[in-house]
């Protein structure tokens, strides 16, 4: 187990190289760039402006000097276009608020999602399956952008405490995290309940339901190792888009999170802060998936043997 | 199983037949059928108005016979627009669902049977274009694709002699097949993998691997049907965020190009304006939703079907 | 019910179902299904606490809550560049006068106790009053040279720095071509400040309102890395010093920026509010509902779609102010057609200008007969024949132009950013094009920045575009025409119109001065570089308890003047 973290996490460090390379070039490549006024910049500004920032050198030293500040010093670099911030002051503002939102979605996603999707699959083609999977459906087919301007006009407006948008108050918290959770939670539902019907139909089950055990027991302890195995693959990708924010809920909440700044970068040409916000989404999602895969062969013995390999 | 497989292909002959018997999954696909049509065909007919006429002395009309979903913002039809737009949600649902659902499943096939090194080298590439920003990606590759896409435009325009007005929206689509495509399949393709692993080490498997079976005969007749429920109840459950996704790529320049519009691009623009005129979002959404909704009956209906252990039953 | 008992009673509700599952008894859950509703019903009923909405709280402190459109980019007068942060960088710094809070026109003295120049306007000398700056040390005119040293450095690359080329070889300075001796600006003492410009400019009060000629502390910028350090952190929270009627307070990126009342400020006693809370949202229908919600005092903009419920159920609040900013598409006279001025003018004939303003903008504009709005005594709008006869025109045109009834036009594009008001705005003209004179353009909606660069590289046809005015005076809405000027980007240019522009520069009378800037925009307007669709409004809501709040046509509110009543 210890050896299998120690080569996850090597080829971690691998993926966040390429996945920087790659990102340092595909962001040159975007047309216009981070100096772009509404109006026309002179010549010569430009010309400093770019000299300022490095960025008149070819694009391979450019690339050098990247590494250089981070590996010496830690520092992913200035913001290009908030002038005198630093992309690391960027993202320690703002991580905390889509890490605390996207703890509170995922809880709320899997405190829904799994019992549903299992009640689902135990009453199989009966009205609590129908009920559940037409709810589960209504939260996939439904896009955020229409979930949460409901949930503000309908919930925000008139439940006291709680607020159509913003960011002052605890409370706030609650409808993102309903939404974002909501979401994630039809998706959990409808992949446990298939995950819980095929393995609802294995031989161990219908032993198991023969000697007579019960039905808590039997879908708890019995059928819940393998039949989550689908869901626990998604909720890994989907925790380290979870906590890296989401654009949608957040114009619509005005929730300070990664999620504003991800699209802001990219619309502004500000290369580090695109850089340094693929940064920690890259580390998030080797962990995540590192953490999926653990999850999985204590889920399942016989993967052990592989997974180790 | 073996004795399955030795009666032949029986497998898709017993899959149909359940299919058939199901009838949850048969009233969808009629509705399914029904869709395309209503999609497809009726526009054909001149009772349905010009999805993009503008009548600016008459918007946000309420329902009536000349228009009975009501107006947009603009005075055109709404049910022409919703229909016109079905077309593309459709196309893009159906290709760009398609094109993921292919690579990812042998994506994830390969990775998840073959195991050790290459296994891990496959998955951190996943890992990889996972963390890629997906807008960046998009725009670059728009803007790259933007000269080729003219010119298939013109040179069909050209060849076929069509109007550029009804060959352009379609073939605007191509590179957002390729986008949609080209990304969509990284998570289907974890799912596979997963669940490939586990087969794997099943006993029918190593029972195969032993009988001397080639691997592809391992890996598409007795791993992929194994699997083929968990793929499709996901690959149904993915079609949604693709719809929109396209109505996303629409606001960069990628996809359906205005006057003309999707499911997604009707639903956002009914979005913004749902306290002002609800039914600009609901009846897009209603149509989007009761689509999708059948879709995923059907997909249920074929995960039961395909399911190899239900032949036992 | 107390916040945390709340979620402690559903923690506990969901662990006594949970346990209740585990136990095995599933059945049971649903039967509990009623009971549940009848908990989550009570929660919902038995509210929490305190039930004032934030924007009562704040009044009660005498806090301002505005909504601020977007995060500043900088704070720095230096390196900002965006309306936001200009409504910000007003609170915190004050230049040599300070804008009245109701009548555009008057200007008070603000650094400046009082000025004089000479005949032709053209050498300025202003004389600074007491003030300090907010950490006690006192404004000189030195201060003011140093800013303005800094904003034209060469080496400093200042965004805006052509804000300041009025003043005497600041270009040439800028460009690196002359040295900071040779500039027009002198600190004759302390308390003196001489401006030299390169021409006459009787309208420099109203230049001077703009933050880029406003002072910053020269021996904070010093403290913080000198002037020529881009990455300065002298504008960031802890480190700020400013003269403005409030002081940077916290900041935090994309939630909110708090100024609080500046004490030393010399008319501090003036200030009718504590402290004044921006709150940086893009979504206009976000803020609006915000606004609904008791969450804002004013909201920067009420999106078209939700004008009517706006004005429906907030009549109390709803505000409609002229502005002063033009609505426009730009042509792309280098490509043909549109190098043909008969197609240029019948695309611009065949747009029904009083449609596009009642039905797409819902009201919220007015018809642009001519590319300036009206104001600062310059009106050159007039008004339209009948719109069939236009189109009449219109269609005569394009068939002189070689295409009659549309016929062989080629497939033009309009080109638009992802904003819907844009592109409902495009669809319509696309219609009206196709009804009146059968062509058919393409819409090509494109994110911000790849909008930007096309439109200042010249790859565009037709640019969905608008211009608001920097001062009050029309030469900002005019001189962007000017052959080869930077903002210009149509590839238009007239010898005729530049010489109208120069006259205008060099009038002696301001009555003689605006003459000429008609001639110049009427030479413009034969010529149809654009096609000016209307000058629009800004729609906002704003609190009843909100006084000393007018409508202003730049819309450079002085926010001291506000006051919040609880």
């Amino acid at each position: 187990m210890i050896k299998l973290l120690f080569k996850r996490l090597g080829q971690g460090c691998l993926v966040i190289f390429v996945l920087q390379t790659i990102t340092f070039f595909l962001v040159r490549m975007l047309p216009g760039n981070p100096f772009l006024g509404e109006r026309k910049l002179p010549e010569h500004v430009m010309a400093q402006l770019n000299a300022l920032y490095g960025l008149d050198q070819g694009a391979l030293v450019q690339y050098g000097n990247y590494w250089k500040g981070i590996i010496c010093s830690g520092d992913f670099g200035p913001s290009l276009v908030r002038e005198g911030v630093q992309v690391a002051d960027i993202i320690a503002q703002a991580f905390p608020v889509s890490l605390w939102l996207g703890v509170l979605g995922m809880g709320i996603a899997i405190v829904v999602g799994i019992p549903a999707g299992m009640m689902a699959a135990y009453w199989r083609n009966r009205w609590p399956d129908a009920l559940f999977m037409l709810l589960a459906m209504a939260g996939i087919c439904i896009p955020a952008f229409v979930i949460a301007p409901l949930f503000g006009l309908s919930l925000g407006m008139h439940v006291p405490g709680l607020s159509v948008a913003g960011w002052d108050d605890p409370l706030c918290a609650v409808l993102p995290a309903l939404t974002l959770g909501l979401i994630n939670a039809a998706y959990i539902a409808r992949l446990t309940r298939g995950g819980m019907v095929e393995v609802l139909s294995a031989d161990f089950i219908r032993t198991a339901r023969a000697k007579g055990v019960r039905a808590g027991r039997l879908l708890f302890v019995h059928a819940l190792r393998s039949g989550l195995l689908p869901a626990v693959s998604y909720l890994g990708p989907a925790f380290a888009a979870l906590i890296t924010g989401s654009f949608v809920v957040e114009t619509c909440f005005q929730v300070p999170g990664m999620g504003l700044h991800f699209v802001n970068a990219t619309t502004d040409r500000d290369y580090f802060l695109i850089q340094g916000l693929v940064f920690c989404y890259g580390v998030l999602i080797v962990i995540a998936n590192l953490v999926v895969d653990l999850v999985l062969v204590a889920l399942n013995p016989r993967l052990r043997s592989q997974g180790a390999a | 199983m073996n004795m399955n497989y030795e009666q032949g292909n029986s497998l898709w002959k017993d899959a149909r037949q359940r299919l058939v018997r199901n009838r949850a999954a048969m009233v969808a696909l009629l509705f399914l059928v029904l869709m395309v049509l209503a999609c497809f065909v009726l526009p054909l007919f001149p009772c349905i108005a010009n999805p993009n006429a503008t009548n600016l002395g008459n918007i946000a009309a309420d329902c009536s016979w000349a228009h009975p979903f009501g107006t947009d913002q603009l005075g055109r039809d709404l049910l022409a627009r919703v229909l016109y737009g079905g077309r593309i949600s459709l196309l893009v649902g159906v290709v760009a669902t398609i094109v993921s659902f292919i690579i990812g499943l042998s994506y994830g096939l390969v990775s998840g049977y073959i195991g050790g090194r290459t296994d891990a080298c496959m998955m951190r590439t996943v890992d990889v274009l996972f963390a890629l920003p997906f807008i960046v990606l998009v725009i670059v590759f728009s803007l790259s694709i933007e000269e080729p896409s003219r010119e298939l435009t013109n040179w069909v325009v050209a060849t076929t002699g069509w109007s550029r007005e009804s060959v352009a929206p379609i073939l605007g689509l191509v590179p957002l097949f390729i986008a949609i495509g080209a990304l969509g399949w990284l998570t289907l393709a974890r799912i596979v993998r997963t669940q490939t692993l586990e087969i794997k080490s099943q006993e029918y498997v190593l029972a195969a691997r032993s009988l001397g079976l080639g691997h592809l005969r391992i890996l598409f007749c007795h791993i992929a049907p194994n699997l083929l429920g968990t793929v499709v109840v996901y690959t149904t459950l993915a079609v949604p965020g693709i719809m929109l996704t396209e109505s996303t790529l629409s606001f960069i320049g990628l996809g359906v190009r205005a006057p003309n519009s999707s499911w997604g691009t009707l639903i956002k623009e009914g979005a913004d304006r749902m306290e002002a005129t609800p039914e600009l979002l609901f009846f897009p959404a209603l149509f989007f939703c009761l689509t999708l909704l059948a879709l995923n009956f059907l997909g249920d209906g074929l995960r039961d079907a395909l399911d190899p252990k239900s032949a036992k039953d | 019910m107390s916040g945390g008992g709340k979620w402690m009673f559903c923690f506990l509700t969901y662990c006594s179902l949970a346990h209740r599952v585990l136990c095995g008894r599933i059945v049971r859950v649903v039967k509990m299904l009623p009971f549940m509703c009848v908990c989550v019903a009570a929660l919902l009923l038995s509210g929490c606490g305190d039930s004032r909405s934030s924007a009562e709280k704040a009044a009660e402190q005498g806090v301002l809550i505005v909504g601020n459109n977007q995060e500043p980019m900088s704070l720095d007068p230096h390196k900002a560049t965006a309306v936001a942060d200009g409504k910000i960088i007003a609170a915190l710094l004050e230049g040599l006068v300070r804008p009245d809070a109701q009548d555009e026109t008057r200007i008070h003295p603000g650094m400046a106790e009082r000025w004089e120049h000479n005949a032709d306007a053209t050498v300025w000398t202003f004389y600074l009053r007491e003030a300090c700056w907010s950490d006690g040390k006192p404004v000189t005119a030195h201060d003011f040279v140093y800013a303005y040293h800094r904003l034209l450095h060469p080496e400093f690359g200042g965004k805006y720095a052509e804000m300041l080329y009025p003043l005497w070889h600041a270009e040439e300075f800028n460009r690196g071509t002359r040295t900071w001796e040779e500039v027009g600006v002198k600190a004759l003492d302390d308390r003196r400040l001489q401006l030299t410009l390169t021409c006459p400019t009787p309208h420099l009060l109203h230049l001077l309102l703009h933050f880029t000629w406003c002072p910053v502390p020269a021996h904070a910028v010093e403290a913080h890395g000198g002037m020529l350090d881009r990455r300065s952190l002298w504008s960031r929270v802890g480190n700020w010093v400013g003269n403005g009627a409030y002081v940077l307070d916290s900041h935090h990126f994309n939630d909110y920026l708090l100024v609080a009342a500046n004490p030393r400020y010399w008319r501090a006693h003036e200030v009718r509010n504590r402290g004044i809370r921006f709150l940086p949202i893009v979504n206009g229908y976000t803020e609006t509902r915000m606004f609904m919600d008791g969450k804002l005092h004013i909201s920067n903009n009420v999106p078209p779609e939700l004008l009517a419920v706006a004005r429906r159920q907030r009549p109390d609040a709803y505000c409609q102010d002229t502005y002063y900013c033009t609505i426009f598409y730009r042509l792309n006279t280098k490509r043909p057609p549109l190098d043909d001025v008969r197609v240029r003018r019948a695309l611009a004939l065949a747009v029904d200008r009083d449609s596009l303003v009642n039905d797409v903008v819902r009201g919220a504009g007015r018809a642009a007969s001519c590319f300036t709005p009206p104001g600062a005594g310059y009106d050159h709008s007039f008004a339209f024949a009948p719109q069939g006869e236009r189109a009449e025109l219109a269609r005569r045109l394009l068939a002189e132009a070689g295409y009659p009834d549309g016929k062989g036009f080629p497939v033009l594009e309009i080109m638009t950013t992802s904003r819907d008001v844009q592109r409902i705005m495009a669809e319509t003209i696309q219609a009206m094009w196709q009804r009146e004179l059968g062509i058919h353009v393409e819409i090509r909606a494109c994110e911000w920045t790849a909008y930007k660069a096309a439109q200042q590289n010249g790859d565009y046809d037709i640019s969905s575009s608008s211009w608001s005015g920097d001062y009050l005076d029309p030469a900002t809405f005019v001189e962007l025409w000017r052959s080869g000027g930077g903002n210009n980007c149509t590839g238009w240019g007239s010898p005729a119109f530049d010489k109208a522009l120069n006259e205008a520069r060099r009038a002696s009378s301001s009555a003689v001065r605006l003459a000429c800037l008609c001639q110049a925009e009427s030479i413009m307007l034969e010529a149809q570089p654009v096609i000016p669709l209307y000058w629009s409004e800004r729609t906002y809501l704003k609190s009843p308890a909100v006084e000393g709040w007018y409508p202003l046509l730049l819309d450079n509110h002085p926010l001291d003047a506000v006051q919040v009543k609880p």
